[in-house]
């Protein structure tokens, strides 16, 4: 469905994206990474908004610059946020729906029913200027999906949407995606992409870093040490435990309060054996957290790999 | 598909206009040039007596002669370069008609330069005489078949203030942001995904601006019309109503060219080219002036009006030309259609890149 040949785009001396090779057949993904990744970078490309500096992309087997064939068939939710004050949701949908060539009555139906989808259909007939942001958010996922394209593209479609919100919007795009059709979701938090998309594509600093389901991206990090973080009131004593029972990799102490900082392979043979050597050695701990789900830790470590650094 | 798409944009665009600081603006826009025409008007008729106003700073001396029952002569001398021109107007039985123009040459004025107002005062009195003689012998016939020039101030007037002003002011707030207003408001992305929906914008829009602006224009020209009262206030009303038109042509198509290709500085770009080019460059006596809107349509004015009599030779073969009126009107379409043409492609093969695009 998509394909991407060594694809690098740069703004004057500002990379995009950069040497990104890539094929996607039909389905859902998820394309997740930090702010100024290049997700919504690659998107454009995708989308034709952009074309690469370097390298191929192929849309359908047609490179989608300048291909309004392929616009058709293309729904987009951009990250931006939308504001036309005085303009009702209905009409700004129903107008959108319209350049896609559908006649006005027709668009109008299709642009009711997809605010109708989004939980809408009570506010639709309201100026856009009174809506919330989460409001606003409903509304430019249903200028996406209004038209009925193959491919739905969404760039943070969860910003500004309460718990709620992200639940009615996650069961939306789930029917979406069991009816058939294809999905990119990008975004920076990966647990709202886990929940839609069982692929993900993993992009920083512009480059592709990892591609395929969450236990592909797992294994590829099963060898990478975990880093668990520690503040307690003998942390010396607690290294030296560490290190005497070989479960360590490393350990050092970081301030500004003397936090032990425990780089492990066995973090679960760490967390086993952990209240018994508290207990043993009265340690009282004040806080510890590990950083194993945590995205910067899984880029990071992505990062190195890529380098050909040890993880 | 193409033309569904932009009139798909002119409603939309239609109905974003519909706030109160959008009308205000049109409002403003139309009322302006009504506004100048009202206070000549109302300084033209206050002259009901013998008068010489020829006040120290102000480079015009106006005399007016009662003729009995109501009806007077009037002449106005105003300094045009070098030389005074004294135009002579009649009102008889409440209508008003121009029936000789004069020019004072200069030198002749610095005659007695001690103070030259006095001696175009006494010019202007001979003059006066005159008239008054012609209007005392001539029968009313030859009164209707004498020789008299149109309304030429009002028509340059209007001329000035509604194609040259209004117009082009009109268009430079509406189409000249054609894609920056877009990027600025993050909305260009949303119209850009869409089947054709780069050209559809461009054209959808310059279709809203001109006919916002054509109406802005053709609603003052009438009230222009109706305040000012010329003679021939149906044909000066018909030609500045297509000056009006052809100028939101024309300009909106080079804004719309501006507006997409340079769109990050398009407004200044904007003023800057009709400062210099429409306001400077289509009055330098050279064949570069044919490339500005304003020659095609001071020639328009000057053919539709049927004045070209009224002007030299020489100033003439400066500033208007001796081309046939259809050529003037088939250059503006054919700018037009060829702007838009570049400015579609343009728009089409542009990227327009923000900072969130990274």
């Amino acid at each position: 469905m998509i394909e991407l040949e060594r694809v690098t785009k740069l703004y004057r001396t500002v990379i995009g994206v950069n040497d990104i090779n890539l094929s996607l057949t039909g389905g859902s993904y998820g394309l997740v990474g930090p702010n100024g990744s290049g997700k919504t970078t690659l998107l454009n490309l995708i989308t034709g908004q952009l074309r690469p500096t370097i390298g191929v992309v192929r849309v359908l087997g047609y490179s989608p610059w300048n291909r309004d064939s392929l616009l058709r068939m293309i729904g987009l939710c951009p990250a931006v946020d939308v504001l036309y004050p005085n303009v009702t949701a209905l009409e700004w949908v129903s107008y959108l729906v319209q350049l896609h060539g559908f006649s006005r009555r027709e668009s109008r139906r299709r642009a009711a029913e997809s605010l109708d989808r989004v939980g809408m259909s009570g506010a639709m007939q309201r100026t856009m200027g009174t809506y919330s942001l989460g409001m606003r958010q409903r509304t430019k996922l249903a200028q996406a999906f209004a038209h009925d394209p193959q491919l739905l593209i969404l760039d943070e479609p969860f910003n500004g949407l309460d718990p709620i919100g992200r639940h009615e919007m996650t069961e939306v795009l789930k029917q979406w995606v069991q009816g058939g059709r294809s999905l990119i979701l990008a975004s920076h938090i990966l647990h709202e992409v886990e929940a839609v998309s069982p692929a993900f594509l993993l992009i920083r600093g512009g480059r592709l870093l990892a591609s395929g389901p969450p236990n592909e991206i797992h294994s590829l990090l099963a060898d990478v040490p975990n880093e668990i973080r520690v503040r307690c009131d003998q942390p010396a004593l607690l290294a030296r435990q560490l290190v005497e029972s070989q479960l360590a990799e490393s350990v050092r102490f970081v301030e500004p309060d003397n936090q032990l900082v425990i780089s492990t392979r066995s973090p679960v043979q760490v967390f086993e054996q952990l209240p018994l050597w508290l207990e043993k050695l009265g340690i009282h701990i004040d806080e510890m957290h590990s950083a194993d789900d945590s995205l910067q830790r899984l880029f990071t470590s992505l990062m190195r790999m890529h380098r050909g650094e040890e993880a | 598909m193409m033309w569904h798409n932009i009139l798909a944009v002119f409603r939309f665009e239609l109905l974003r206009t519909l706030t109160l600081s959008r009308i205000g603006v049109w409002i403003f826009l139309t009322a302006f040039p009504v506004f100048i025409i009202s206070i000549v008007k109302y300084n033209e008729e206050s002259f009901e007596s013998p008068t010489f106003d020829g006040s120290r700073g102000r480079r015009t001396v106006q005399l007016t002669v009662p003729l009995g029952n109501g009806d007077f002569v009037s002449i106005d001398g105003r300094r045009r370069g070098p030389n005074y021109v004294a135009r002579v107007t009649t009102v008889v039985e409440g209508e008003r008609r121009t029936v000789d123009n004069l020019l004072v040459p200069g030198d002749l004025m610095r005659y007695d330069n001690r103070n030259p107002r006095q001696f175009m005062a006494a010019v202007l009195t001979l003059i006066s005489l005159q008239a008054k003689s012609i209007r005392e012998r001539a029968p009313a016939e030859e009164m209707e078949s004498m020789p008299h020039v149109p309304d030429t101030d009002w028509g340059w007037m209007l001329f000035a203030l509604i194609p040259e002003v209004i117009t082009l002011f009109g268009l430079l707030l509406w189409i000249t942001p054609v894609v920056q207003a877009e990027l600025e408001g993050r909305t260009w992305i949303y119209l850009a995904v869409r089947p054709r929906g780069r050209a559809s914008t461009l054209l959808g829009k310059y279709l809203t601006a001109i006919t916002w602006t054509a109406l802005s224009g053709w609603v003052s020209v009438t009230l222009c019309v109706w305040v000012a009262q010329p003679e021939e206030a149906w044909r000066l009303w018909a030609t500045l109503i297509a000056l009006v038109s052809f100028a939101c042509l024309a300009y909106g198509a080079l804004y719309s060219l501006i507006g997409v290709f340079l769109h990050r500085r398009a407004m200044v770009i904007a003023v800057a080219y009709t400062l210099v080019s429409e306001f400077v460059v289509a009055f330098v006596p050279a064949v570069i002036n044919q490339f500005t809107v304003q020659y095609r349509l001071r020639n328009l004015l000057v053919d539709f009006m049927d004045w070209r009599s009224y002007y030299s030779k020489e100033a003439i073969g400066v500033l208007l030309g001796e081309q046939p009126l259809w050529l003037h009107v088939l250059v503006l379409l054919a700018a037009t259609v060829a702007l838009l043409v570049v400015a579609v492609q343009v728009i089409q093969h542009k990227e327009y890149a923000t900072a969130d695009d990274v």
